[in-house]
C-alpha cells in the first residue's frame, strides 16, 4: 500500500498537533498543517496532499470555502471535516461542497482513527 | 428570555462530553449557580465565545494554569507555553459552544475564540446580565463554564 | 435488508425453453431417421433375397437346355422347354439387368448403395459379362419358332434346316452352359452374400445411429427434467424469499421504503409505514411529499439535501451518519378536530449499491415518540410563571408592609440558596447537606407566601420543594442533579423581579390616579437620629475604628483546602412560618399614599430601615428575645448599593439575633439591658468610598471557640488553627461551611450566611473588617468603593 499524504487544517495549534499525533492510520503520512483556509490552499498547491482534515470555524477563510477550493484543485482529494459545529445544516453544506465525511469535536483517538480509516476505505471501494 | 433547563443542560453535557472524550477522564459538574450582579470570577485563562444570531451573549470557559497544564499533558502535548494554554482554553470554549449548536441550531452563531489571560482581565460579561456558572471539577482542579445569553 | 430479485429471471427459463425445442427437434429427427432406416433395411434385405433366388437359375437353364437337346434328338415336342428357358432367362434378366448399371444409374429396383461397394460392383460386372455371353448363346434358342422337323418318306422324321440350326445352337449353349454355369452360380451367390452383408452392415450402422439418437434424446430429456426441477426449486426459493420479505414488510415495526435518485418512493414498502405516516397512498409520492407539512420546510430542505448527498460518489456514508438531520425529528400530524398530534420519528438512510452504482437508498423509519417522551418525563415540566393578572390580583390583596418585608426576606433567602449552591462540593454528603439547607430556605419562602396568599410564589416554591424532596430520595446525588434547581431558582428570581416591577407600576398608577406628585426619592430624606447609638461611646468608637483599620480582611476566594460542610442536621420540620394576619379588606387600592410609597421603594430596592427593623422584631418575637434596632444613614445608600446593603444588613441582623443577642434573663445576669441593641449605620464618604457598620451588643465571638469549630468542620487542621492569629481566626467565619450554631434554622442559616456577605462584598470590590470582644459586642465594618457618581463628583 502506498503512503497517502495528510494535511491538517485547524486554527488551533493544539488541535493540529493532537490530530497529527492521535491517529493510528499507518497509510497516512503527515506532510503539513495550516491555520486557516488561505494557508491551506497555498500548502495544498505546494504539497498536493491526498487526505485533508478540515476545521470549519477559522479566521479569514472558513473550512467550507476551503473545501470548495481544494476540491476544485483536485477532485479526488479526500476531506474529513473535524469541527465542533454540531448543527447538521452546516455539516451538510460542507458535504455539498465536496467534503467526504464529518467527525465532531471533541473526539477520542479511536474515533479519529476509525473515521480516517473509513475515509480511506470508502475511497478504495 | 431566560435560559431553560434544557438549554443549560446542553452546555453541561457539552462540558462533560469534552472532558470524557478529549481528555479521556470524566469531569464532574458542581451545582450550577447564578451571578446576578457583577461578574463571576475569572481564572488565569479564559476562552470567550461571542454568540450572535437567534441568541445573543457570551459563553466562556475559565480555567487555572495547573488545570490547563494537566489537560495539555492529557492531550499528549509537551509544550507548556503560554500560547498553548491560551490556544487550549479557546479550543475548549469553541468545542463546548460549537456542540451547543446541535440543540440551538445554525442560528446560534459562534465566534472564533477570544482568549483572556490573567485573573485581572476585564470581565467579559455585561454588568447587568445574569450569568449561569457551571463549576467543573476535573481531577483535583476546578474550572468554570459561564453562560450569559440574552 | 437485502432486496431479493422477485421476478423470475428470463435467463433460466430461456435456456429451458431452448432445450425443450432442441429435444423435440432431436426426437423428430430420430423418428424420421428411424422410419427411413427401417424402410431402407427392408429394401436392402429384399434386394439381397431377390439376387439369392437367382442362384439356381443357371443350373436349371443348363438342365432345361439339355432336355431340349435330347428332345430334339428324339424328335419330340420342344415348345414347352423353349418357353421354360425363355421364362428363366427373362427372370435372370429381370434380376440382373434390373440391377442398375452404376454408370447410368437409372431407376433402381435395389438400393444403389448396396452394390456400390467395390467388391459387389466387380462381382456384378463379371456376372453381367458372363450372363450376357450365356444370354447370347441362349437367344437363338429362345427366339426359335420354326418347325424343327421335316417329314421325309425315306428317313421318316428328319431335322429341318431350322432344326439343325437349333441343334447347333443348343450344343453351343450346352457347351457354354456346362462350362460356366458353376461360375455364374458362384457369382450370384457371392453377390447375394455381399448384398446381404452390406445390408446387414448398414442395418447395424442404422441401429447404432438409432441408439445414439435415442441416447441423445434421453440425455436431453434428463437435462430438461433437471432444469425444470431446479427452476421449480428456485421458483420455490424465490417464492419463499418473496413470502419472507412480504412477511417482514408486513410485520416489521419499522417503516421501510426505497428511494430512487429523484427521491421517488419505491413500490416495496413495509406496512408499518402506513401507521407511522397515517396515510395509504405512497404511490408516485416523493420524499419531500411524504414529509411536507409534517416537519418545518427548513428541516425538509436540509433532509432532502442530506439524502441527495448519498448519491454523490465523494461522500462517505458512514462518516455522515452523525449529521443526518432526521435522526430524531419532531413531526406534526393533523388530528381530527383541527388538533395537531406531535410524534418523534427516527430516520436512517442506507445506500443500496447495485452494479457498482448507488441505485437506491433504503430508508428505515422508527416511531421513537415513546422514547422521547420518556426522556421528556425525566425533564420535569417547566412551571411557567402564573399569568400576570393572577399575580396582580394577589398582590392587590396583600398588606403592603407585609409584602415589602416578604420581598426583602425572600430575596435574601434566594440569595442564600444560591450561596449554598455555590459552595464547593464534591462528595455525596456535601451535596446532601446542600439539599437540606436549600430546603429550609425555600420552605420558609413558601410558608410566608402561603400566609400572604401569594399563590403563584407558593406554587413556585412548592415546585422547588418537590424537586428537592425528589433529589433527597435519590440513592445518589451529584452536581448534575442540581441543574433543575438552579433553573427553578432562576425562575423564582425572575418571578420576584416581575412582582417588584408590577408593584412599582401599580404604585405609579395609583399615584397618578390620586393626583398626588410622586413621593420624594431616597436622596432627600431627613436624617434619622444618629447620636443615640447605645452601648458605645464616641471615644470607644474611634478607638475601635482605628483598631479596625488594621483588621480589614480582604475577601479571598476559597483557600486551598476544600471545606466540607458538616452534613447538617435537623430534619426540616413542617412548620409554616407565622405570618401576621392582614386585616380583611385592607387592600392596596384603598391605602393611603404612604403605603404606596413604601411599596414603590421596596420595588426599587426598598426602604432598608423599616425592612430590617421589622425583620429584627419578627425574629426576636419568634425567639422570645428583645431587640432595639438603631439605623442611620441608610437613606443615603447610593442606588447601586441599595440591594446588596439591604441583603447584607438582613443577613447581619439575622445572625445577630441567632448568635449574638442573648435571652433577656441571660442579659440581665450580665447587667445588660433586656433588649439587645443592634446598630446599623451607613456613611457615604463620596470619593473615599462608603462605610457600612453592623454591630450588636451580644455575646461577641470567642476566638478559641471559632478555632475549635473550624477544626471540627474540617475547614482547617488543628495545627493550622493553633498558628492563626486573631485576625485570621476571625476570618474563619467567612469560610463557606462555617457556622457556630449547632442547629441550623431558617433565621440563621448554616454557615453560608457569612459566605454570602463575603461574596457580595467581593463582587462589589469591597472589604470587610470584624472586631469583637467576647461577651460584649461584635462589629462588622464593610468598606465599599466609591460609586461612579461619587467619583464623577
Amino acid at each position: 500500500m502506498t503512503a497517502l499524504k495528510l494535511m491538517i487544517v485547524d486554527d488551533s495549534n493544539i488541535m493540529r498537533r493532537k490530530i497529527e499525533r492521535s491517529h493510528q492510520c499507518a497509510r497516512l503520512q503527515f506532510i503539513g498543517a495550516a491555520g486557516n483556509g488561505h494557508q491551506a490552499v497555498e500548502l495544498f498547491r505546494r504539497t498536493a496532499p491526498d487526505v485533508v482534515t478540515m476545521d470549519i470555524t477559522m479566521p479569514e477563510m472558513d473550512g467550507i470555502e476551503c473545501v470548495k477550493a481544494l476540491v476544485a484543485l483536485n477532485p479526488d482529494v479526500l476531506i474529513l471535516i473535524i469541527s465542533a459545529l454540531a448543527d447538521k445544516a452546516t455539516a451538510i453544506e460542507a458535504m455539498k461542497q465536496g467534503a467526504n465525511g464529518f467527525l465532531c469535536k471533541p473526539f477520542t483517538d479511536r474515533q479519529l482513527t476509525e473515521a480516517l480509516d473509513e475515509l480511506l476505505r470508502g475511497a478504495t471501494q | 428570555m431566560s435560559m431553560t433547563r434544557v438549554e443549560l443542560e446542553t452546555f453541561v453535557q457539552g462540558t462533560t462530553h469534552y472532558f470524557v472524550t478529549a481528555a479521556n477522564q470524566a469531569a464532574t459538574v458542581g451545582s450550577p449557580y447564578l451571578v446576578n450582579e457583577g461578574s463571576p470570577a475569572l481564572l488565569e485563562y479564559t476562552g470567550v465565545i461571542t454568540i450572535a444570531g437567534k441568541r445573543k451573549g457570551i459563553v466562556y470557559f475559565t480555567a487555572s494554569r495547573p488545570m490547563l497544564t494537566v489537560l495539555l499533558m492529557r492531550l499528549g502535548e509537551t509544550d507548556m507555553t503560554h500560547e498553548n494554554m491560551a490556544d487550549l482554553v479557546g479550543e475548549v470554549a469553541n468545542q463546548i459552544s460549537g456542540n451547543a449548536r446541535r440543540d440551538f441550531g445554525r442560528e446560534f452563531m459562534i465566534s472564533v475564540p477570544r482568549v483572556l489571560s490573567g485573573a485581572q482581565s476585564e470581565s467579559p460579561t455585561p454588568a447587568d446580565a445574569r450569568s449561569f456558572v457551571i463549576p467543573i471539577n476535573w481531577r483535583s482542579h476546578s474550572a468554570q463554564l459561564v453562560v450569559c445569553l440574552d | 435488508m437485502r432486496n431479493p430479485e422477485l421476478k423470475p429471471g428470463s435467463g433460466g427459463y430461456g435456456a429451458l425453453t431452448a432445450l425443450l425445442v432442441v429435444l423435440l427437434l432431436c426426437m423428430g429427427a430420430l423418428a424420421g431417421l428411424n422410419s427411413m432406416f427401417t424402410q431402407r433395411a427392408v429394401q436392402d434385405m429384399g434386394g439381397a433375397a431377390d439376387i439369392a433366388r437367382q442362384h439356381a437359375q443357371p443350373r436349371a437353364i443348363v438342365a432345361t437346355t439339355r432336355v431340349l437337346r435330347s428332345n430334339l434328338g428324339a424328335r419330340r415336342f420342344l415348345g414347352r422347354s423353349i418357353k421354360d428357358i425363355d421364362a428363366m432367362v427373362g427372370g435372370m434378366d429381370a434380376a440382373l439387368l434390373a440391377l442398375p448399371d452404376p454408370a447410368t444409374s437409372s431407376a433402381p429396383r435395389f438400393n444403389i448403395p448396396l452394390l456400390r461397394s467395390p467388391v459387389n460392383h466387380q462381382t456384378l460386372q463379371e456376372l453381367r459379362q458372363l450372363w450376357s455371353e450365356f444370354h447370347h448363346y441362349l437367344d437363338p434358342i429362345r427366339a426359335f419358332e420354326a418347325d424343327p422337323y421335316i417329314e421325309t418318306a425315306e428317313q421318316g422324321t428328319q431335322l429341318s434346316a431350322a432344326g439343325l440350326a437349333l441343334q447347333r445352337a443348343l450344343d453351343e449353349a450346352l457347351r457354354f452352359g456346362q462350362a460356366n454355369q458353376q461360375q455364374i452360380s458362384t457369382l450370384i451367390g457371392e453377390l447375394s452374400t455381399g448384398a446381404a452383408n452390406t445390408a446387414q452392415t448398414r442395418a447395424a450402422m442404422l441401429r447404432q445411429w438409432l441408439v445414439i439418437g435415442l441416447g441423445a434424446c434421453a440425455l436431453l430429456l434428463i437435462i430438461t427434467l433437471l432444469l425444470i426441477w431446479s427452476a421449480s426449486r428456485r421458483e420455490q426459493a424465490l417464492a419463499r424469499a418473496k413470502q419472507q420479505s412480504d412477511d417482514i414488510l408486513r410485520t416489521v415495526n419499522q417503516g421501510l421504503f426505497l428511494l430512487d435518485e429523484r427521491l421517488q418512493i419505491g413500490s416495496e414498502r413495509s406496512e408499518a409505514l402506513q401507521e407511522i405516516f397515517r396515510r395509504r397512498d405512497f404511490d408516485k409520492l416523493d420524499f419531500q411529499g411524504l414529509l411536507r407539512g409534517l416537519v418545518p420546510e427548513k428541516t425538509l430542505e436540509t433532509a432532502a439535501e442530506y439524502v441527495t448527498l448519498l448519491w454523490g460518489e465523494r461522500v462517505n456514508e458512514k462518516l455522515i451518519k452523525s449529521i443526518n438531520p432526521l435522526s430524531e425529528v419532531e413531526v406534526h400530524f393533523e388530528a381530527p378536530g383541527g388538533k395537531v398530534d406531535t410524534q418523534y420519528l427516527e430516520f436512517d438512510f442506507n445506500r443500496v449499491r447495485s452494479g457498482g452504482q448507488f441505485s437506491r437508498v433504503l430508508v428505515s423509519v422508527n416511531d421513537v415518540t415513546r422514547r422521547v417522551e420518556l426522556a421528556r418525563e425525566l425533564h420535569e415540566s417547566q412551571e411557567k410563571a402564573q399569568a400576570q393578572l393572577d399575580l396582580l390580583l394577589h398582590i392587590l390583596h396583600v398588606d403592603p408592609q407585609l409584602l415589602t418585608a416578604f420581598l426583602e426576606e425572600s430575596a435574601v433567602s434566594l440569595k442564600m440558596v444560591n450561596a449554598i449552591l455555590k459552595e464547593p462540593a464534591r462528595e455525596e454528603s456535601a451535596f446532601r447537606a446542600k439539599l437540606d439547607g436549600i430546603f429550609r430556605q425555600i420552605h420558609s419562602v413558601k410558608g410566608e407566601a402561603a400566609a400572604l396568599g401569594l399563590k403563584s410564589v407558593e406554587q413556585h416554591a412548592h415546585g422547588f420543594e418537590e424537586a428537592l424532596v425528589e433529589l433527597r430520595n435519590r440513592p445518589t446525588v451529584g452536581g448534575n442533579d442540581f441543574l433543575p434547581l438552579v433553573v427553578k431558582l432562576d425562575d423564582l428570581f425572575a418571578h420576584f423581579s416581575q412582582m417588584r416591577e408590577m408593584i412599582s407600576r401599580l404604585a405609579d398608577l395609583r399615584t397618578a390616579m390620586s393626583g398626588l406628585p410622586p413621593a420624594a426619592t431616597d436622596l432627600n430624606f431627613a436624617a434619622s437620629p444618629e447620636a443615640t447609638t447605645p452601648s458605645l461611646t464616641a471615644e470607644e468608637e474611634r478607638a475601635q475604628s482605628q483598631q479596625d483599620e488594621q483588621e480589614w480582611i480582604a475577601p479571598q476566594p476559597e483557600s486551598a483546602s476544600e471545606p466540607e460542610p458538616a452534613s447538617a442536621s435537623a430534619p426540616a420540620e413542617e412548620e409554616p412560618a407565622q405570618a401576621p394576619a392582614s386585616s380583611a379588606g385592607d387592600t392596596l387600592v384603598q391605602r393611603p399614599p404612604e403605603a404606596l410609597e413604601q411599596l414603590r421603594q421596596s420595588a426599587a430596592g426598598g426602604d432598608i430601615e423599616s425592612a430590617i427593623t421589622q425583620l429584627a422584631q419578627r425574629i426576636a418575637r419568634k425567639q422570645s428575645k428583645k431587640v432595639e434596632v438603631n439605623c442611620s444613614g441608610l437613606e443615603r445608600v447610593p442606588s447601586r448599593y441599595r440591594r446588596p446593603i439591604k441583603d447584607i444588613a438582613i443577613q447581619m441582623v439575622r445572625n445577630s439575633l441567632a448568635h449574638g443577642i442573648e435571652m433577656p434573663q441571660e442579659r440581665a445576669q450580665q447587667n445588660k439591658s433586656a433588649a439587645g441593641a443592634i446598630v446599623v449605620r451607613f456613611e457615604n464618604h463620596g470619593s473615599g468610598g462608603c462605610e457600612f457598620v453592623c454591630q450588636d451588643d451580644g455575646r461577641g465571638l470567642s476566638i478559641e471557640q471559632l478555632k475549635q469549630t473550624a477544626v471540627a468542620r474540617n475547614l482547617v487542621s488543628a495545627e493550622q488553627a493553633a498558628t492563626l492569629d486573631e485576625r485570621r481566626a476571625l476570618a474563619l467565619i467567612f469560610m463557606a461551611g462555617f457556622s457556630t450554631q449547632e442547629q441550623a434554622d431558617e433565621d440563621s442559616g448554616r454557615g453560608v450566611g457569612m459566605d454570602l456577605v463575603r461574596t457580595t462584598v467581593q463582587e462589589l470590590g469591597g472589604k470587610i473588617g470584624i472586631s469583637t470582644a467576647a461577651g460584649k459586642f461584635l462589629r462588622f465594618r464593610i468598606w465599599l468603593p466609591p460609586t461612579a457618581e461619587a467619583q464623577a463628583a
